[in-house]
């Protein structure tokens, strides 16, 4: 594949980004248009229109394990897949912002420009092949997302936020770019250089069997680094505040775009890594129960109901770990891989769809987001409330929806794999978060409303209601359904086990 | 000769039957909201009444018909589903063209598409009722209808009840049709949902953690259930219920021959879903509060059909998929349940709340079902049934009057009550029904199936192995306590001197109130005295799993004692006079109970059993307590030492034909051989000459004898020959 072949090759990404730019230029020229948000809001969602479109056009045309730039850019269906998952969850961010920035005095362009550029960079993580290039990929999904986690320039709150995730954040690449020097290091011997190709690290590792302890060193500070950008526990500690200081549609975003990007790079990386699985496995199992049970068991506490679902976050990506931790088994290998981005989805709608119904209830340049704000939901505002009560009941993994499917997948992969002690866990875990999620029921639910709050009754903004109706449908229609999305799931089948 | 066709039936019955509610309930979704009531609107006294125009709310009229027209629909279709079942069905056998096996025999209606891909294979939605599921479903209907008649006059929120009603209503429907491992737990956890809300908006004071309470302990067991149904797709490849427990299958003998440990550990993910929602003894906690907080119309779904979803599943899933493992964990279960039965009895007697006193009591009662179960024998599971759906009507009736009571007094206290037989004669008359149903008396729906239980509870050897026969007697004594409890809680609610000024002037039953009680109290009536009407359409199911109808082999040579197979033909008192008899016919009944059950070997007069080879063994074993082998030990009796004849390795996993060749070598015994299948038939524990055998297939076990050379099938994780029969004494 040449230059032009390989720039061809990840055109939906160079649309994504190509949009962002010209979302910003237009931005700047016409400042005064009092209409201007939906300008560039409407540019951004024709911008992933076409990614959209092209992304379908390449799993059609494409051979299923294409790689561009030399190997350096895997243009498989799992990367086309995680590039409609993630496309999906910047449609849903545009669709969220359209009014809410603007209820927060926010309306900014950059906002626009800003989400395309961190999808553009999550969906090349997702198709990185070469550690640089997951490096750089990485680094432009979190540069953009340090931003918009400030974007509420006039909030202390805000601004904690996006300082704690940019030190933190940096602090994370540091241990990621030194993982992957010392992973060149390591993979060379006193004849030939070291190599950063995923493919090629397979390959290597195949035929040697055992790994450098250079190497390993290395993989375990990849692991630091991504573990941070997953929010993995113990490297979490940034999530709970960024995700109560940024702004809720920010927090939505992220907390979907982070996570998919980041378990992308952690399936194919250690996917790669599976020939020396014995050496890392535990650890990525350690890190599982880890994150199940510390983000389940921490976010019983909480009352602020970001805070609670930055905690149900995290330990969504520890139910995530499994399917990472069930890749390495042969025969349950693309069944972990068909969970994992089953899962991804489900819980970018059940997530994206809960922060919504949030931005639902805010007005006035005040968020709803204290348990005591919900107080009587079910009274004051019933639509919202039983949107929410589904998307609880998602996250808690009932069924009939997408959250129990991809429970089950993830059950499936693991005991598949002869990990069925993990798929306890996991049972275990689920078990604990049904308290939180039934605490937020509860709430709306069984609790008299707070009489101050009686009266007030929200607004329709459109683009959320559009946004609710997406993430909604999707999660109920493919909870009974779940066939609808199988192909998705054969996509990502096609990162081979090396 | 049985039917094998099935004509006549309406095309995706039960899919209708599920749908309909939803339907329904997504209907009354979108009706106006009725307006709520105050406190003092719309008493009891003025229902009967007519009411002017202006006084009627048509949005309330509306969402209550709608509601009952969905309800009284799908009562309608249950009925016709009633209708067509045919209770000596035998669905033929796609793969053999023979009768089917497992659990496919008796299965009707059944519907079969794709539904979700994994890998290769798929999740079916697959669903069917045979005789033991046919009651659930039928009964799930009325009392939902019944339901949506007596909350006509929820004060509050009205349309969020009924939504939440109907969809209970297809949740359960679907529970008890699925026939598919991942479908069955959709519906399992799904009917949580509604019921939470039901709870937690309607209910009591302490409603919320109630609600909570409830949810969690259900979410808990299920989830571990969802653990054990993935490891069953792993081990075998397949979820189809009717192909698991079908040994002829792939899959069905793949599972039967998994590692034990495994099957012990999916075993223990279903049971404790299943002994959490029944309940049985220490997971009984939730019930008491959450049958006490919720408002009575879910009282009645909780009681009357929530709690049956566990037995049912102990009896659909937990028995035929692991029949190993449900036996070795009998004696727990057995133990369990009897603690239950004597617990439940005893805290009721002291509940000052009435609802708190039939929570209790249904803990007894559900504890009656459970030993049924697991005593393995055909008269026990037959009673469990019949007390399965004997407390489906007899603890929603209680409910109702309750909830009756409560609407007239707002009050569950009994004390709050006393002498309202002369207020309101109508409303105490059926309470003494139902009150006599519930402490099972005769002619009264719980006096069947706690008789029959006890019976089984009685001939069954893994419940003697327990504790003898005091473990019978302990249960038995839920005849007695609940007599006690019930008759003093009819006597402080309905006779001596009216003590509270109000309850004088209490108005009595209102039309809305007979039309809930008087189909209740009619099918009190009717499984009281005409039982053989709903035996009869369980019998094949339960047949299902016996030998010697050709049934399923191993499955049911593990999961029923052979030996009681024939018991319901024969007469009482011939099953209870041979329980005492023995050869030497010296032994006391303590010393045969300590011995037993070697010694309750089949009495022939010339029998070839004193020639066999080994038949002098030791006295009682050293293992005489290994509770997996009870099953086994008439065949083990005369079992030869290991090292002549060693049993087949695998025991269970091996095919029928491996375990039943032995059984062809000349031993003089009368052997039934018409049927290939009923060859492992272990045989009837003791069977007196004179018990009577008819043309019936299953009696013929009375005149099986037991082939004493035949390897017993043994604990796969005690596969040594030497340990795994019992080597007890031998009478001769």
């Amino acid at each position: 594949m040449n230059n032009t072949d390989s720039l061809l090759a990840i055109l939906p990404v160079l649309v994504v980004m190509a949009t962002g730019m010209l979302v910003l230029v237009c931005d700047a020229c016409i400042p005064a248009w009092r209409r201007a948000r939906v300008l560039t809001g409407t540019l951004s969602l024709f911008g992933i229109g076409i990614a959209v479109v092209f992304s379908v056009i390449e799993i059609n045309t494409y051979h299923p394990q294409t790689s561009a730039f030399n190997g350096a850019v895997a243009i498989d269906h799992f990367s086309q897949a995680c590039n409609l998952i993630l496309l999906t969850t910047a449609t849903i961010a545009v669709l969220l912002a359209l009014t809410y920035l603007e209820s927060r005095k926010l309306n900014l362009g950059e906002y626009y420009a800003l989400v395309l550029f961190s999808t553009g960079g999550a969906m090349l993580m997702a198709a990185a092949q070469d550690l640089i290039v997951l490096f750089i990929a990485l680094e432009i999904l979190s540069v953009a997302l340090y931003v918009l986690s400030g974007f509420a320039r006039t909030e202390a709150k805000s601004e904690e936020a996006a300082l704690k995730y940019f030190l933190l954040g940096a602090f994370a690449a540091g241990f990621l770019l030194y993982g992957i020097a010392l992973i060149y290091g390591g993979s060379g011997t006193e004849t030939t250089g070291g190599t950063t190709n995923l493919l090629e690290l397979a390959a290597l590792l195949k035929s040697i069997g055992h790994p450098t302890v250079m190497l390993m060193t290395g993989v375990a500070l990849l692991l630091v680094g991504l573990g941070f950008k997953a929010a993995l526990v113990p490297f979490h500690m940034w999530t709970p505040d960024v995700y109560e200081g940024a702004p809720t549609s920010v927090t939505a975003y992220m907390a979907a775009a982070a996570k998919i990007g980041a378990f992308a790079a952690l399936l194919r990386v250690f996917n790669a890594l599976t020939p020396v699985a014995d050496y890392w496995l535990i650890a990525i199992q350690i890190l599982a129960v880890l994150t199940m049970f510390g983000g389940n068991i921490l976010a019983v506490t909480q009352d602020n109901v970001k805070r609670m679902l930055a905690y149900s976050s995290i330990a969504h990506a520890g139910y995530l770990l499994v399917a990472v931790s069930a890749m390495t088994s042969a025969e349950a290998h693309d069944q972990a891989f068909g969970a994992a981005i089953f899962q991804l989805l489900a819980y970018t709608l059940m997530t994206m769809g809960a922060f919504a119904v949030l931005i639902w209830l805010s007005r006035g340049g005040k968020d709803y987001q204290t348990l005591d704000d919900l107080k009587g939901l079910i009274k004051r505002d019933p639509p919202a409330a039983y949107l929410m009560l589904i998307f609880m009941l998602s996250l808690g993994g009932m069924p009939p929806t997408m959250g129990f499917i991809g429970k089950w997948y993830l059950f499936n992969a693991a005991v598949a794999a002869h990990q069925t002690w993990l798929a306890l866990a996991l049972a275990g875990a689920s078990i604990i978060s049904i308290a939180y999620y039934l605490k937020i029921v509860w709430t709306m639910c069984f609790q008299e409303p707070d009489r101050r709050l009686v009266a007030d009754r929200p607004s329709m903004p459109a683009g959320v209601i559009i946004a609710l109706l997406i993430t909604v449908s999707v999660t109920i229609l493919c909870g009974v359904v779940p066939n609808l999305i199988h192909p998705l799931m054969e996509a990502a089948h096609t990162v081979l086990r090396p | 000769m049985p039917d094998t066709q099935v004509t006549n039936q309406i095309p995706n019955l039960i899919s209708l039957m599920i749908l309909l509610p939803i339907v329904g309930a997504i209907i009354v979704m979108c009706l106006p909201r009725p307006r709520d009531l105050a406190p003092g609107e719309a008493t009891l006294s003025r229902e009967d009444s007519a009411m002017s125009d202006d006084e009627i709310d048509y949005s309330r009229q509306l969402v209550n018909g709608v509601s009952l027209f969905f309800a009284g629909l799908t009562l309608l279709l249950a009925l016709l589903l009633f209708g067509g079942f045919k209770g000596d069905f035998l669905q033929t056998d796609a793969l053999t063209g023979g009768i089917g096996r497992g659990l496919a025999r008796n299965m009707q209606f059944v519907e079969d598409y794709r539904w979700i891909a994994v890998g290769s294979n798929w999740v079916h939605y697959k669903v069917g009722v045979d005789g033991i599921s046919l009651m659930l479903v039928l009964l799930t209907a009325l009392l939902s209808t019944l339901s949506i008649v007596y909350a006509t006059r929820t004060r509050v929120r009205l349309k969020e009840f009924m939504v939440f009603l109907l969809l209970l209503e297809a949740g359960l429907i679907g529970v008890f049709c699925s026939l598919d491992l991942v479908l069955f737990y959709v519906f399992f956890e799904t009917v949580l949902i509604p019921m939470y809300f039901l709870i937690g908006v309607f209910g009591g004071p302490k409603r919320s953690p109630s609600a909570l309470k409830f949810f969690i302990y259900t979410f808990a067991g299920s989830v571990f259930m969802l653990v054990s149904i993935v490891s069953v797709y792993q081990v075998s490849g397949s979820f189809d219920l009717l192909a698991l427990t079908n040994h002829s299958t792939v899959a069905g003998a793949t599972l039967m021959s998994a590692a034990p440990r495994a099957l012990g550990l999916m075993f223990a993910g279903f049971a404790l879903a299943f002994a959490i929602k029944t309940p049985i003894f220490p997971f009984h906690t939730w019930l008491p509060d959450s049958y006490s907080e919720s408002p009575t119309a879910a009282t009645v779904m909780l009681g009357g059909m929530m709690s049956k979803m566990g037995t049912y599943g102990l009896l659909r899933f937990c028995l035929p998929l692991f029949p190993q493992q449900a036996r070795d964990a009998a004696p727990l279960f057995i133990v369990l349940a009897v603690v239950g039965i004597v617990y439940g009895s005893l805290v009721a007697i002291i509940q000052p709340d009435a609802k708190r006193l039939i929570a209790y009591s249904s803990i007894a009662h559900l504890g009656i079902v459970v030993l049924g179960i697991f005593s393995f024998t055909r008269i026990g599971m037959m009673g469990a049934l019949v007390q399965n759906i004997s407390h489906a009507v007899s603890t929603p009736m209680l409910f109702f009057l309750v909830g009756m009571l409560q609407d007239r007094r707002g009050s569950t206290l009994i004390g709050d009550y006393g002498g309202l037989k002369r207020v309101t004669p109508m409303l105490a008359t059926m309470l003494l029904i139902a009150t006599l149903a519930s402490l099972a008396v005769p002619f009264f729906s719980g006096f069947v199936g706690e008789f029959t239980v006890l019976l089984g509870a009685w001939t069954s050897r893994t419940v003697s192995l327990v504790g003898g026969y005091w473990v019978t007697a302990f249960a038995a004594s839920t005849m007695i306590l609940s007599a006690v409890y019930m008759l003093w809680w009819y006597q402080r609610l309905m006779l001596g001197p009216i003590t509270q000024e109000y309850n004088r002037s209490i108005p009595d039953l209102t039309r809305r109130e007979w039309a809930v009680l008087l189909p209740l109290a009619g099918l009190v009536f009717w499984i009281g005295i005409g039982s053989a009407f709903w035996t009869q359409r369980m019998d094949t199911a339960v047949n299902a799993m016996l030998p010697a109808e050709g049934g399923n082999n191993e499955l049911t040579t593990q999961l029923l004692e052979g030996g009681t197979a024939g018991a319901p033909d024969q007469p009482v008192g011939a099953m209870l006079t041979k329980l005492y008899r023995s050869q030497d016919g010296e032994l006391s009944p303590r010393e045969l109970h300590r011995r037993q059950p070697q010694i309750i070997v089949p009495i022939r007069p010339g029998g070839p059993v004193g020639g066999q080879p080994g038949a002098a063994s030791g006295g009682p074993g050293p293992n005489a307590s290994a509770p997996p082998d009870t099953g086994q030990l008439s065949t083990g009796a005369g079992k030869p030492p290991a090292d002549q004849k060693p049993p087949v390795a695998g025991g269970p996993a091996s095919k029928p034909m491996q375990q039943g060749a032995p059984i062809d070598k000349p031993t003089g015994s009368v052997q039934s051989n018409e049927q290939p299948n009923a060859i492992v038939d272990p045989g009837p524990p003791a069977v007196t000459p004179s018990a009577k055998s008819d043309a019936k297939p299953e009696t013929k076990s009375d005149k099986v004898i037991l082939d004493p050379t035949e390897p017993a099938p043994v604990d796969p994780a005690n596969p040594g020959g030497a340990t795994a029969p019992k080597q007890g004494k031998s009478p001769r």
